[in-house]
């Protein structure tokens, strides 16, 4: 049997009584790749809080490589290998693009450990790698809040990747990309997949089928279907919720 | 501004300040001195606030625990062996209480100067940012914080002299405060100490300690979920405020020779801020140089027409919060404009909410 890195079982999410997540189980092998469909308001982002601490189930249990992670504090679950990126991008606007991601692969995140002039060489060399990961060399020296949106987003992916965490979460990571970006966002993640394992939410069809990995549909807080693309298209319940109506995706018309 | 020019202008203000004490009167060389006391306790603002992002109202708690550890000593200094200070006596006080006895050491109560508002900082950011409090709830909670300090100070006479304040010094480390030539020293001294402190902030802020403190202020999630601990970060920074308020304060007492609730309680720390929003308050120098020129400014000001100082000030607020979010420094530096417009509309929203 595969090795589980991830395991989430029978998670619940309520806000103020409404329950963006309904006892929904999920596991996820390790080194693989998956994606994550589902209407607005499916719980896709949610699950992520979940996975990463920044809300508390009110039950259920999220395991990561066996062990229950789901009352560890937020940056515990970080430096356990388990890194997010956020639908909105959350790049470090006051840092230049090199500074992000130099916070990013830092080893030691506790404070006294920072009270350190520059970088070590080792560092210098991984965000050297992250910034031709990322396309990104030639702003290195930029502020992150004067990049285009879709660099905002590699940026963020970089810095996500930057800790070699063993756990990828991606949440939208081809929003505001023109259709050449989110193609070559998709070889990113490919790549990524197998050394990491990825977890992907997005929308954009087009990018889901690049990717061709299983897929995990939500809807309304639960696992509604999973599958590969092709039988889930052939799916008419799941065209009904989901691909029937999609969500208009920036570059689907252009 | 670019950075030769900003290399020449400091070293011709630090050149200028060296030598004060040969072309300035004995007036104006005491004012400046004491205003340069003064100006460590902007340093720390800097870091907590222009860095930080934390907007403290209550930075006078820090400068007023730094300033009566100093003020005890003092105090026992200038009381005859085996009698008791004599706002004690006229209070009825019978024997001293314990917390002053071990302030007839002078190292003893130099430590304190350094460990009390540093102590206390870090205890009152533990509990703020441990749950998480931001914002204006931070400046309500550091703001009702001094008043409280302030009131207890007012109402417990016999223990520490009340609203008169601890006052009367005479000797420390064995020199006759009264001295000739103790201005032009303690002037020096002062100056040392702000060069220091300033030279060492500088350096920390250029670390990665620096950047993640930059980095909270701009995203404080991004950071959490990169594996930091922003509370431990803030703390740090908040204690590191508190102690640079606490020297500030010390030296500021030694200079005035006296210290009280009144000078250390709400209008002064608010005062404290608005100079260093004035002058740039993610700029060290800005911030420096906006408290030391505000409070010679306000020198002028409220000698040549008292009742006008507060609208000036009252003004010069509305002024810095409109049309200069970044101060004078802001003004002269165009990046450092543009990298924190977003978090300013931020801390403007968060008001308005709130509102
Ligand atoms: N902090 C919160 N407080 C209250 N309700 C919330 C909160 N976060 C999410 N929700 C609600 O939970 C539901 C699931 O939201 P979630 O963001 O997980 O959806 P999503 O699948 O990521 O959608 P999208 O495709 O629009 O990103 C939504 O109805 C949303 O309004
Ligand atoms: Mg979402």
């Amino acid at each position: 049997m595969p090795e589980m890195l991830l395991d989430v079982q029978g998670v619940t999410v309520s806000f103020d009584g409404f329950k963006a997540i309904q006892n929904l189980s999920l596991t996820v092998e390790k080194g693989s790749l998956r994606v994550l469909i589902g209407p607005n308001g499916a719980g896709k982002s949610t699950l992520l809080d979940t996975i990463i601490g920044k809300v508390r189930p009110v039950s259920g249990d999220v395991r990561y490589l066996g062990q229950s992670i789901t009352r560890l504090p937020e940056y515990k679950i970080a430096t356990l290998g388990i890194c997010r990126k956020f639908q909105a991008p959350g790049v470090l606007d006051g840092l230049s693009v090199r500074e992000n991601l130099l916070v990013a692969c830092k080893r030691g995140k506790g404070v006294l450990a920072s009270f350190k002039l520059g970088a070590a060489a080792s560092e210098r060399a991984r965000v050297d790698e992250l910034l031709s990961l990322t396309g990104l060399q030639g702003k290195a020296g930029m502020l992150a809040a004067l990049l285009a949106h879709g660099e905002k987003q590699w940026l963020e992916i970089g810095m996500v990747v930057a800790a070699d965490p063993q756990l990828l979460l991606l949440d939208e990571p081809t929003a505001g990309m023109t259709a050449q970006e989110t193609a070559q966002t998709a070889e990113l993640i490919r790549a990524l997949a197998g050394k990491h394992t990825v977890l992907v939410i997005d929308h954009d069809m087009a990018f889901v089928e690049l990717l061709d990995a299983p897929i995990t549909v939500l809807h309304q807080g639960q696992v509604f279907r999973e599958g590969d693309l092709a039988t889930l298209r052939a799916d008419a319940d799941v065209m009904e919720i989901y691909l029937g109506r999609p969500k208009e995706t920036p570059h689907a018309q252009a | 501004m670019n950075r030769s020019a900003q290399t020449v202008l400091i070293g011709v203000a630090a050149l200028a300040l060296i030598f004060a004490p040969l072309y300035l009167g004995a007036y104006s060389l005491t004012l400046l001195g004491r205003v340069l006391a003064l100006s460590i306790a902007a340093i720390g603002i800097c870091v907590v606030w222009g860095r930080g992002g934390i907007l403290s109202l209550g930075q006078g708690l820090f400068f007023g625990l730094g300033g009566y550890a100093l003020a005890m000593h003092l105090k026992l200094m200038a009381t005859a062996k085996g009698e008791l200070p004599d706002f004690m006596v006229y209070n009825g006080v019978e024997a001293l209480p314990w917390f002053w006895k071990p302030f007839v050491s002078a190292p003893f109560a130099l430590l304190m100067v350094l460990i009390l508002p540093a102590a206390a900082a870090g205890l009152i950011a533990w509990l703020m940012f441990r749950r998480r409090i931001t914002g204006v709830y931070v400046s309500i909670i550091t703001q009702a914080l001094v008043l409280a300090f302030v009131t207890w100070l007012n109402g417990s006479q016999g223990l520490t002299s009340g609203t008169n304040g601890i006052t009367d010094f005479q000797m420390f480390l064995g020199i006759n405060l009264r001295g000739e030539s103790v201005a032009r020293g303690l002037y020096w001294v002062t100056l040392l100490i702000l060069g220091l402190c300033l030279a060492a902030t500088a350096l920390l802020l250029r670390t990665h300690f620096g950047a993640i403190l930059t980095a909270i202020k701009d995203n404080e999630n991004r950071v959490r979920f990169l594996g930091y601990n922003p509370a431990a970060y803030k703390i740090a920074a908040f204690a590191l405020g508190g102690l640079l308020s606490g020297v500030s304060g010390a030296l500021y007492t030694l200079h005035l020779g006296t210290i009280s609730p009144a000078m250390i309680g709400v209008t002064f720390s608010i005062e404290l801020v608005v100079w260093v929003a004035l002058g740039g308050r993610s700029s060290l120098i800005g911030a420096v140089g906006g408290l030391i020129l505000g409070n010679l400014a306000k020198d002028k000001i409220s000698s040549a027409a008292p009742d006008a100082w507060l609208y000036v000030m009252g003004g010069l607020f509305v002024l810095v919060v409109l049309v200069l979010p970044q101060g004078v420094a802001g003004l002269l530096n165009h990046r450092r404009v543009r990298r924190t417009v977003p978090s300013v509309r931020r801390e403007v929203k968060e008001v308005t909410d709130i509102a």
